[in-house]
């Protein structure tokens, strides 16, 4: 008899024994992991979303903080990178029927996925319980809410392009008034004077936005000036209808601000952003989502929403919103779905926190609190909230679309000056016109 | 008794029938590999085939439809799967040529007897190690027009250097540049193995007789690495012409469609526009390429190497 008084040996049966059992655990382990997030058990509730950096943090402490108040449930968040891989995965699980109980969306992007199919309807009446209805968002905002008179989506947020600035260099140039804001250009003269002055101050840059390579940046400024000219792109009778005079008046107003020598013709995201937290301009032009990351810089920081620079007397600025869609499954249960309501109804009412990632709330009560009027800069472009423009509500349109990134590379070369407004305007009708041609909704 | 057989069974069937009677377990050894490979390359490949004559759209109101070969007339009429074959094919032109003529060249430098060897060794094939996001984001600050390294070079000797990845006219040429930094490491590699394989006693007698380097090198050195050069061109034509994630990363195929590869093309057809049925018939117009391209080069080594 052979006594064992050591670790046993590990011979080629045992070995072979052991790597079936542990591939079958690790196929069963990955089949569970294909199953449907809506599978999952009924108090945990799958929520996608594409928050990151900043927003991700403050998403990640608002679940914390309503954790405790939302009863019989909890919510796992799934985190993916924005644009074209979290829409496709969407419409996939979507498409499969065995969606997430929750996603976040671009209030843009829901031309293109509402009427395929792709999200459920919510119904308003079953958020009264919860303080929610339709009078607690502003009136654009619960209109693109909804496709068809249908409602698809309910509003987290409202995010605008602004104009950021430097208070000291601002009053150093002379162009503060009294209570503190720069008077509001009628024209893109007097807009780029207002940046030369700053330049003097600064002895670099008056004006930085980083646009270079970044075609949604670019069709941010553009969607701006344009539909400040009172143009609207939409498409009628299966044609794609827009404006050509504003297309070239808001590419050429662009074309003038960048140009001028108070800018620089040539700067990217990380070139702007760098460029105004160091002092080296006094304005910068980005999103709201940057207020978290320039006042960590320690730059002096306010901000204002873009002025009319075409004397419609029109307020518009590029905008969005993230909002909550229930991706379509084939057999929702109602229990889950009404813990889905109830959740939505408390991450808005915790939208303060999201707040402080420069957003503004789209649920109204949250804006009235004296602390969100405590927030700044937030409180000075807050107003942008009633006026905002969405992208054209067309299937291939939205923040994060192929078109948004085709229309980039259309307009790039007119920015940088190597082509014209009208080579970019052609440029813009051909890429459009493939887009009319592929779409099916 | 007669020792001789009364059936003959040919030694082949022999060899492949009864091994799989005498061991089927062996069957369960190869199991795992059949199943993946049925399921993640054999039943996509027919599955994809199918989309390719459908309508199928991710976000489409109706169900997919049979339309025959619609998809693929559509494709063959689309001038932005042109351009973009296109340009795959000339970044496969624009890459395979450095990257078969530089490893070369540094492999046969590095083989010199000179100190530091490991070091040079260290310097070229690094690069190959890194991730494509990080090349991309490393070139991406390299070329950025007014922080980048390389302009504030081109700046100090009075050039003002262009927008490299902003630019139509040089935006292929930056990835291509990135490319060819990034993978150079793993053909050098290749050289460098095949050329320290020959014998020193071949230079040694080439050197009694009087061959000078450069005779050493175009009567000995170049035609023994005839097969890894073939090699060589037939890997890099094949991961040229698949390039995808530093195009993707550095450009997004712009400016002006200037650098998407086809592949992208697929890409943004079939996962931003959801048409997975249109984007499946150029996948498959472009696996008929690949495999066309495959079997030319097969052929022409092989006739090479026969001769």
């Amino acid at each position: 008899m052979v006594k064992r008084t050591g670790p046993p040996t590990l011979d080629r049966r045992t070995l072979l024994r052991a790597g079936l059992a542990g591939g079958a655990g690790l196929g069963i382990g990955a089949l569970g992991a294909c199953a449907a997030p809506g599978s999952t058990t009924a108090a945990e509730l799958a929520f996608w979303h594409l928050m990151g950096g900043g927003d991700g943090i403050r998403m990640d402490e608002i679940l914390h903080e309503m954790a405790g108040e939302l009863s019989g449930a909890r919510i796992k968040q799934t985190v993916l990178a924005w644009g074209t891989p979290y829409y496709t995965k969407l419409a996939m699980a979507s498409a499969g029927g065995r969606a997430p109980d929750l996603a976040v969306v671009h209030l843009s992007r829901l031309a293109g996925y509402a009427p395929g199919g792709l999200l459920d309807e919510w119904d308003i009446a079953r958020f009264e319980p919860y303080g929610v209805s339709e009078e607690t968002f502003a009136a654009p905002i619960f209109e693109r809410m909804q496709v068809d008179g249908k409602l698809f989506a309910i509003s987290l947020d409202s995010h605008a392009f602004v104009r950021f600035f430097n208070p000291d260099v601002a009053d150093a140039a002379g162009l503060l008034d009294a209570d503190g804001t720069i008077p509001a250009a009628s024209d893109v003269e007097e807009f780029v004077d207002q940046a030369r002055a700053m330049a003097d101050v600064t002895g670099d840059l008056g004006i930085c936005y980083g646009w270079l390579g970044d075609s949604a940046h670019m069709w941010r400024l553009f969607w701006t000036f344009y539909t400040q000219q009172g143009a609207t792109m939409e498409m009628a009778d299966g044609v794609f209808q827009f404006s050509e005079d504003a297309f070239v008046g808001a590419l050429d107003t662009i074309i003038a601000i960048i140009s001028s020598d108070a800018a620089n013709r040539r700067s990217d995201g990380g070139f702007a952003f760098s460029t105004f937290t160091s002092g080296g301009a006094g304005e910068f032009l980005s999103g709201v989502w940057d207020v978290p990351g320039l006042l960590d810089s320690g730059v002096p920081l306010d901000a204002s929403p873009i002025p009319n620079l075409f004397g419609t007397g029109l307020d518009a600025v590029w905008g969005d919103s993230h909002a909550f869609v229930l991706p379509h499954q084939d057999r929702p249960d109602e229990d889950r779905r009404e813990k889905v309501y109830e959740a939505v109804s408390l991450i808005l009412k915790h939208s303060l926190t999201w707040a402080t990632a420069g957003h503004t709330p789209a649920y109204t009560p949250i804006t009235l609190e004296p602390e969100f009027g405590g927030l700044m800069p937030n409180t000075h472009y807050a107003e942008t909230a009633e006026y905002l423009h969405f992208d054209p509500a067309v299937s291939f349109a939205g923040s994060g679309s192929n078109w948004q990134a085709q229309f980039g590379q259309a307009v790039q070369a007119a920015l940088l000056g190597t082509a014209s407004t009208s080579d970019a305007l052609t440029s813009f009708t051909e890429m459009t016109d493939d887009f009319v041609r592929q779409a099916v909704i | 008794m007669s020792s001789v057989p009364t059936t003959v069974t040919a030694p082949g069937a022999a060899r492949t029938r009864r091994p799989l009677r005498r061991h089927p377990l062996g069957l369960l050894y190869v199991a795992p590999f059949v199943v993946l490979f049925a399921m993640f390359l054999v039943w996509p490949t027919i599955y994809g085939l199918w989309l390719s004559l459908t309508d199928r759209n991710l976000a489409g109101v109706d169900p997919a439809a049979f339309i025959g070969l619609a998809n693929y007339a559509e494709a063959f009429a689309d001038p932005v799967m042109w351009r973009s074959l296109g340009n795959t094919v000339w970044f496969t032109v624009l890459t395979t040529v450095p990257l078969v003529v530089l490893p070369l060249a540094f492999a046969l430098l590095v083989n010199l007897k000179v100190r530091g060897q490991w070091l040079w060794r260290l310097a070229i094939f690094m690069p190959f190690l890194l991730a494509s996001t990080v090349v991309s984001q490393i070139c991406v600050w390299l070329l950025n027009p007014d922080l980048g390294l390389i302009n504030a070079t081109l700046a100090r000797i009075g050039i003002t250097g262009p927008a490299w990845l902003q630019d139509p006219s040089t935006a292929m040429y930056a990835v291509v540049m990135a490319t060819v930094w990034w993978t150079v490491g793993f053909n050098f590699l290749l050289y460098l193995t095949s050329v320290q394989a020959i014998p020193a006693q071949i230079f040694e007698a080439a050197a009694v007789d009087g061959a000078s380097g450069w005779r050493q090198l175009v009567s000995i050195t170049l035609p023994l690495l005839r097969r890894t050069t073939a090699l060589v061109v037939a890997l890099q034509v094949l991961a040229s012409i698949k390039v995808f994630d530093q195009i993707y990363q550095m450009t997004g195929g712009g400016p002006e469609n200037s650098t998407r590869a086809i592949l992208m093309y697929v890409y943004d057809t079939g996962f931003s526009s959801y048409r997975l049925g249109y984007a499946s018939a150029i996948s498959y117009i472009f696996f008929a390429i690949v495999v066309v391209l495959s079997l030319a080069q097969f052929r022409l080594f092989a006739r090479r190497s026969a001769s």
